[in-house]
Formats: structure tokens, sequence, C-alpha cells
């Protein structure tokens, strides 16, 4: 976790902390995802537990009932699903565990990922006083203060965007049979669907202003609320330029899926190499889909610190 | 190019000789005329309100005197909440949701052109529209003044005006869009022993009637578009009105739709003019639909006698009135689906061939399908499936991202659910609830049916089924014609599955009880040979290896398997069970241990209740696990992870 490419105006003291591995914030531009390699690759170990936790009932079922079988769960993929679909309808009594399960390690994990967010944020935004990358000790330990703030803004954020996807579904719904008189029901459908896509744009801007708040509370050690207003701060100066930056990064992080949908219906996968081939692409789409969502954390980083920076000199 | 079209050829000849043996069968090419409909009907879109008036001229075809008609006045299933219709309480199946705006019709006149003395005799005052103590206004009753004899023709004049109700299952209207189905009253079908066959409007019921020709004046608004049963022999627009003049003949109803928003795709295909109406905006679908049909015409055609009408009309509802889609009339069909259905999901080519299928089983067969429903809605869902996977192979309900799923096995896991419930083969409201009716009467005929067809083999099946439907084209036949077509066709073991899979809840589950082997050694022990004894600690290994699978048959159905044995060397060996006993133990010997067996591997027993128990594998032997299951599942949640954790 070396640093070694920063230079020395590149880091900033901060004044309160004289401990010998005290976090020393980095230079704006010096705010970067890839020189934190390792944190990306911890985060996408922690994604892969959590979901493991996720599927692990279901795949020790499936294990149960095809894991004897001479050709594994084979038959469960091939054409036409008959036993698969077999499995799935004789099986139906276990849906509501598994639906449990499914809920709470869910829940949990949208809970407890706020935890490595904040660690990779104090991670990518600090450094040491010789340059090096963070200690984790010290990450986590920023990580933990930060909780609250950012378990606040969780669910305000998220109350916030359910909110605005029930109004955009709401008013969709209402373009659409308003409509359906005047001019046919799938031209009214469709109008109701880009009323809807439309109305779910102000959804999309609060996640990055989650995101940039989120951000604050790093690099400002401030609480949810007032991060929040650095973030709106942040966003006042360049709205479409925020968002633009997220909105390549989730549009492209599709690509890398497609590419592995692509590759994988090529090479089959049901077995030995091919499959061994295909679990190392999947996770190789999996870490670029991180990596992306680091980048876009830096950026937004960037952003708030840039923001305050600028805002401070006006003042 | 030269390669490919020998190999079509070469397909085309197995195709036909494979058929031949069912296009021998002489099909005739008309029904008996029992009833001649002439009606003149027009259309109130605002009050939707329909007027009809007309004649219906009735042949006596029993071999006893009638003294009383009945005639079915189905649209007052919707009348109010006392009728069959409504009052009946099931638990799932079509129907089931309110009616917004109640729907009815009011016989106005009804005379006998020849009553007694050869004078018009008015039958309204007789008319019986309900039983004392029952609502039900859908099965009337009409005494007629002196009897009819064997052969003899009547005329009735009638006239009557329908008020229809809110779209509930197949007909009503929404808005200006009309669906006019059971709206005229229709005389019931006399059997040829001198019994009606009449039954009151049931939610899981649908109908039965007499062939005839049916000439009917349509008149509706101008701006209004007519899709109708029969080809169009007259077509005029008068003061305002649009009227045509539809007439068929070899047919048993007459439904149509009008509508101001229609818009209309068609074209000839296999020499019937096929013609979709469609709301706006479904241009695709019906484009699917045409698709479907230009498979599916001559693919009917050749199982099941070429199809005898000149037209055919698809009509696909707006989204709003789903509940008029999924039903078949003569020369008419109602589909369904969204505009935007992604095209690996069949639901659009399913609904359309299930639809299409009906022309034969209700259309052309035309049997009982208030007695038995699964004449028809089951023997099609089986003719649905085999089309469906003949045109998409096993992706015919849903072929999408490499994941595909066949209609057979979604018939087949469905039917299983309820197979202990209740039996095939009984008339339709003796179904206590409608997802039994569904599970049943659709899907566990057609799992039973395609069964059938990959144990005793396609040919075979071919045979049976083709000579079902040709021998019996006008002919209202019942179960016995079927089992009767199946053993000619597939022999007594088939049918005799057949018959306990419809009649006695009939259910078969196999499964593999142990599998093991063990190295082949002369026998150890103690020994008295030649007056000396002698002690044998190990017998001497030969390198050979002997065992046993033990395979069980559960449940009254009886079909011949093959069981797949896999070695620890790899190499495989089928040995075929004739499944006649309920357990057995089935001896391997080789030169490789036995690593394990499966039952049924190519899925021929698709009704066998759960294939989770098909496989079983040696003690010692190494599991494979679930390598793929596990890879996809960990990488889709990880995907899934990703869209909601931070």
């Amino acid at each position: 976790m070396s640093d070694e490419s920063l230079d020395e105006s590149s880091a900033i003291e901060v004044q309160h902390d004289r401990s010998p591995d005290r976090l020393v914030l980095l230079a704006n531009g010096a705010i970067r995802a890839r020189r934190r390699p390792v944190m990306i690759v911890l985060w996408w170990a922690l994604e892969a537990a959590l979901a493991y936790a996720l599927v692990y009932p279901i795949l020790a079922f499936v294990r149960g009932a095809y894991g004897a079988h001479p050709q594994g769960d084979a038959p469960l993929w091939s054409p036409g699903a008959l036993s698969a679909f077999d499995l799935a309808v004789s099986s139906r009594a276990a849906l509501p565990p598994i639906i449990a399960h499914v809920s709470v390690i869910g829940l949990a994990a949208l809970v407890l990922a706020i935890f490595p967010l904040g660690a990779f944020l104090t991670s990518v935004a600090y450094t040491t006083p010789d340059r090096r990358a963070p200690p984790l000790r010290r990450v986590l330990g920023r990580a933990a203060r930060a909780f609250p703030a950012l378990l606040v803004l969780l669910v305000g954020m998220t109350l916030t965007e359910l909110f605005l996807a029930g109004i955009a579904l709401l008013a969709g719904g209402a373009a659409s049979s308003g409509f359906t008189a005047s001019m046919g029901e799938a031209r009214a459908q469709q109008l109701g669907a880009a009323t809807t896509l439309v109305l779910l744009l102000p959804m999309a801007i609060v996640g990055v202003l989650h995101d940039l708040a989120r951000a604050a509370v790093i690099r400002f050690e401030v609480g949810g609320i007032q991060a929040l207003r650095l973030a709106l701060n942040t966003l006042r100066r360049g709205v479409f330029a925020s968002a633009w930056s997220w909105a390549w990064r989730a549009a492209i992080a599709w690509v890398p899926v497609a590419m592995g949908a692509f590759v994988a219906g090529r090479l089959g996968g049901k077995a030995g190499g091919a499959l061994l081939a295909i679990a190392a692409l999947h996770q190789l789409v999996i870490l670029a889909r991180v990596a992306l969502r680091a980048s876009w954390l830096a950026k937004a980083m960037r952003l708030v610190d840039d923001a305050h920076r600028v805002l401070k000199a006006a003042r | 190019m030269m390669r490919r079209s020998a190999l079509a050829i070469c397909s085309l000849a197995a195709l036909t000789a494979r058929d031949a043996a069912a296009e021998d069968v002489p099909m005739p090419a008309h029904a008996e005329e029992v009833v001649r409909y002439t009606l003149v009907a027009a259309l109130d879109p605002i009050a939707h309100t329909v007027h009809g008036e007309g004649t219906l001229r009735w042949r006596n075809t029993s071999s006893a005197k009638v003294s009383e008609l009945w005639l079915h006045l189905y649209l007052n299933a919707f009348k109010n909440e006392g009728s069959l219709f409504l009052r009946t309480p099931l638990n799932g199946g079509r129907g089931g949701g309110p009616v917004k705006d109640w729907g009815y019709v009011d016989l106005r006149k009804l005379v006998l052109v020849q009553g007694l003395d050869g004078k018009p005799a008015d039958l309204l005052p007789g008319l019986e529209k309900s039983r004392p103590g029952d609502h039900d206004e859908t099965d009337a009753r009409v005494p007629l003044p002196r009897e009819v004899a064997p052969g003899e023709t009547i005329d009735l004049e009638m006239s009557w005006d329908d008020k229809l109700p809110t779209v509930i299952e197949r007909t009503g209207y929404d808005g200006s869009f009309h669906m006019v189905a059971q709206w005229f009253p229709k005389i019931a079908r006399l059997e040829p022993d001198g019994t009606w066959a009449h039954f009151p409007f049931h939610r899981l019921s649908e109908f039965y009637a007499d062939f005839g020709t049916y000439d009917v004046t349509l008149d509706v608004p101008q701006a209004f578009t007519i899709g109708a049963t029969g080809p169009l022999a007259e077509s005029r627009v008068e003061r305002g009105r649009r009227v045509e003049r539809h007439v068929q003949a070899d047919i048993h109803d007459f439904a149509w739709t009008a509508w101001d928003q229609w818009e209309s795709v068609g074209e000839p295909i296999d020499g019937v003019d096929v013609k979709v109406l469609h709301p706006p905006g479904y241009r695709v679908d019906a484009q699917r639909e045409l698709a479907t049909m230009r498979f599916m015409l001559p693919h009917f055609g050749r199982r099941y006698g070429r199809y005898p009408y000149a037209v055919l009309t698809i009509v696909h509802p707006p989204d709003t009135s789903r509940e008029a889609g999924g039903m078949e009339y003569p020369t008419l069909i109602t589909t369904g689906g969204p505009w935007y259905g992604p095209p690996g999901v069949r639901a659009v080519e399913l609904v359309t061939a299930h639809e299409f299928g009906h022309q034969y089983f209700y259309g052309l067969i035309a049997t009982n399908e208030n007695r038995w429903p699964f004449l028809d809605e089951g023997i099609n869902s089986f003719a649905e499936d085999e089309a469906m996977g003949k045109w998409l192979g096993a992706g015919s309900v849903l072929d999408l991202a490499g994941l595909t799923v066949s209609d057979a096995a979604v018939q087949a896991v469905i039917s299983n659910t309820a197979v202990h419930d209740e039996r095939v083969a009984q008339p339709a409201p003796a179904f206590v609830t409608g997802s039994d009716y569904g599970a049943l009467v659709y899907f566990r005929t057609g799992a039973i049916m395609e069964t059938l067809r990959r144990v005793y083999g396609e040919d075979a099946m071919n045979a049976a089924m083709g000579r079902y439907a040709r021998k019996n084209r006008f002919q209202h036949p019942g179960p016995e014609a079927l089992l009767a077509s199946v053993e000619e066709g597939m022999g007594p073991q088939a049918a005799a599955n057949l018959r306990a899979a419809l009649f006695d809840k009939g259910w078969v589950d196999y499964a593999i009880l142990a599998v093991n082997s063990e190295p082949t050694h002369d026998a150890a022990g103690v020994f008295d040979r030649d007056g000396r004894r002698e002690t044998i600690a190990e017998g001497h290994k030969s390198g050979a290896h002997q065992g046993s699978i033990v395979v069980a048959r559960r449940g009254t159905l009886t079909f011949p398997v093959d069981v797949e044995l896999t070695r620890e060397d790899g190499s495989t060996q089928r040995i075929r069970w004739n499944a006649d006993t309920d357990l057995v133990r089935l001896p391997y010997s080789g030169s490789s241990p036995l690593r394990a067996a499966v039952i049924d591997p190519d899925e021929r027993v698709l009704v066998d209740q759960t294939r989770t128990n098909n496989h079983g594998t040696a003690p010692a032997a190494a599991r494979v696990g679930a390598p793929r299951a596990s890879e996809r599942f960990f990488y889709w949640a990880e995907l899934a992870l990703q869209q909601v954790v931070p």
C-alpha cells in the first residue's frame, strides 16, 4: 500500500493529530481510487463474502438434491428446464425461510457495508506522514467514528429515493391511464414509462448527493446533516458535471456484465476448466464494477474537497 | 444450398411417410347440418347493447320425439349474483373479477312457425328461464305445443336484446371495445338418444352445441371495424352504419367484435386468409401471431387433418380487456399479451397456438366441454405443447439469456402438484377449485399425453391422434373414442395408463433406492473338499465387480423406463426396466466399480412425481456436487448485492 508517487505537496497534515501513524489529508488531485488497489480488492472480498452468505442455503439445498447425481447439477441446466422446474416447485415449502434469510442478510449487508465504504473513503482521501497508505487499523477506526453519520444518511436518503420512486411510478401510471382513451393503450403506456423514467432522474441525483455527503462525512468529519449541506453546496457548483461523473461510470459498469454474459454463453461453462474460467471471468466482472464504484467515490471526494476549498477561498 | 435442399427433401419425405398412416383415415368433408341460424344484430356502442332478431331452423336428428327445447341464454350469467357463474366459489381460474356493469339477454319474441295445426305458436309465455329457487337464467326450457318427430325440421322466429357486461371472461365491453360472445339464444345439443345436453353457464365450463350454418348480418357504427366468425359475404355502409354479413357452414357458435380502434394485418397462410385485429401499437404482437400461424396451420393440418375453413380471425384485445383474450370460437380466436413482451418470452406464441388448436378439438371434433373438459382443453394443451416443441424446441415457453423452459416441463411440473386432489375426467362444474381445474384438465392431460408420446414413440402418437382427430371430425366423441385411438396406435398398456391417469388419479414416482458394487472374488471361509478341511481367508480377486441397483416404481401408472448406470471409469450402460413390479433389484456386473445410476435419464416420463429421487450414487463414490449452480448463483447474488449495498 505504498504511495511513493505522491509528492510532498500532495499531502496536508491534519493539525490536531500528532501520533506517528496519524493520517494526513491528500491533496485534491492525489485522491485517486487506483492508488488504493488493496482496498478495492478487500471491498470485492467483502462483497463476495456477503454474497456467499446470501446464497449459501440455496446452494446447500441444490447440493443436497443433485450433488449425488453422476453429472452433478447438470440436469438442472438441461434444455427445457424440467428438472430445474421440478426442483423449484417441489421445494416451494423452502421458499419462505429462504426469502426470510435473503431479506435478513440483504438488510444486514445494506447496513454493514457502510463500514467498508467509510474505510475506503478514508483510505482514498488520506495518507500517512511518510506517504504510505493509511494503516488498516486507522482506516477502520475512522470508518467506525463515521458510522453513525453514514447510517443517518443511508436511512434518510434511502427513504427519499423510495419516495421519489413511488412518485415516479404513480405519475407514470396516471399518465398511462389518463391518456389511454385519447392516445390508445400502447402509446399511453409508452408515455407512462417515459414519464416514470424522467421522474426517476431526481432519484439518481439524490443518489449522487448521497455519495457526495458520504465523502463529506469522511473528509470533514462532520455529522450527516452537515455533510448533506456540504454535498448540496458541491452539487450547486456543478450538478451536471457531478451527475455525469457518476452516470458514465454507472453506465459502463454494465459493459463487463454484458461481456461476461457473452463470453460465458460462448464457453458454456458446464464443468471443468470452462467452468473455472467462467468463475474467474465473473469475479473479474465484479472486481471491475467495484473498481468503477471506487473511482466514482474518489471523484465524489475530490468534488466535495474542491467545493470546500473554493468556498473557503471565496469567504 | 444443394445440401440443404436435399436435406429438406429428405425431411419432408420422412414427415410425409410418418403422417401417411393418419392421413389415410377418412374424414368427413362437412358436418351434418342440425341448425341454421339466420340472424341480424345491431350494436349500440354507447349503451353497450345489441338488438338481435332472426330465425333458427332446427332438425331433430335424434331417435326420439321431442316435446321441449332448451335454449342457452348465457349472457344472463352476468345478470345478478344469483347466477351459477357468479355465485360459485372457486379459487383460481378466470372470470373471478367483479362485474362492474351487469349483462343480460332479454328474449322478446320466440315463435314456433310450425305450431299446432300448422299455425305459428308463441313460445314465450311458456318459457322457463330458471328453476324454482334458483336465480340462474342461463339455461331456459321451452315447452313445445306439439312433439317434434325424429327427422322433422322446425323453424323458430326470435328477437332479443342484449345488454353487454363490462368485459368478464370472454365477453363484454371496455369503452368502445366490444367482444360479443354468448350473445344470442342458442339451442342446446340434442344427443342421438333424445336427451338434451343442456347446462347452466358455469365459470369453469365452456360450451357444446350442434353443427350447422350461421348466416349473421352485423350492423355497427361506420367508424367501427368488425371481426367475426366466418368469411365476409357482403359489406356495405349506409346511413352512417357499417353492415357486414358473415356466413359459415359446419360450425357450432358465432362470435364477433367491434371497435373503433382496431388495426389489422393479414396474409394467406396454407390456403387460409388469416387476419389479425390488434390495438394501435401492437403490430409487433400481430406479427408474432402471424409467424405462429405460419407454422401452426400446416403443422396442425398434417397432424389432425386440414383446417377446413377459408378464414381465421385472430383478435388481440387491448391489455385492459385481457379477460376477453385467450378464447376460441369457430374461425375466430382471441389472444393477448402486452406490446412490450420480449421475443424470448413466448406468451403470445403460446396463447395463439393454444387457441388455434381449439379449432380442432373444440371446433371440429366438438366434444362436450361441460361434461368432459379434458377432451378439449387437455388434448389441446398436448397439441399446443407438441407443436410449440416442434417449432421452438426446448425454449417453447422461455428462451432468454441462455435459459430455456419448455411447455412440456411447465405442464408436467404444475400438474404434479394437483394429481392427488381430483380426477381429471370429470365435468367442469365438479371441480372444487379453479386451480385444480387448470392443473388437471389442461396440464395433467397434456403431461400424460406427452409422456405417452415420449415413451411409446412419436410415430405411434401421431398415428393415434391423427386417427382420433380425423375419424371424429364433426362427431362429438366421448373419452372412449380417444382411448380406443390410443390403444389402436400405441397398445393396451398406453391406453390403460391413459385411462388410469384420467379417471383414477393415476400417478407414478420412480426412485433409485440403492446403488452398490463390490470386487468379485472366490468365496472365503471353511470348505470341506476331497475329505480335507480347507480355510480360505481371502478369496482370489478376479478384477471384476458385481453389485446391484434397487429401483422402485411407486404409484399406479406403469411406464417402461431406462436405467443408466455410470461406472467409475466414466463409461455408461443402459438397462431397460418394464416397471411391471413395484420394486426390483437390478444386477450389475462389470470391469469397473459402479458409481451411480439414473432412472429415466432422457426425461420421457413427464408425469414422474418428483425427479430428485431419480438418481443414486454408490456409498463410496465421490459426489460431483453442484458446481455450476454454485458458481452462477454466487455471481448473481454478487450482482444483486451491488444494486443495493452502498
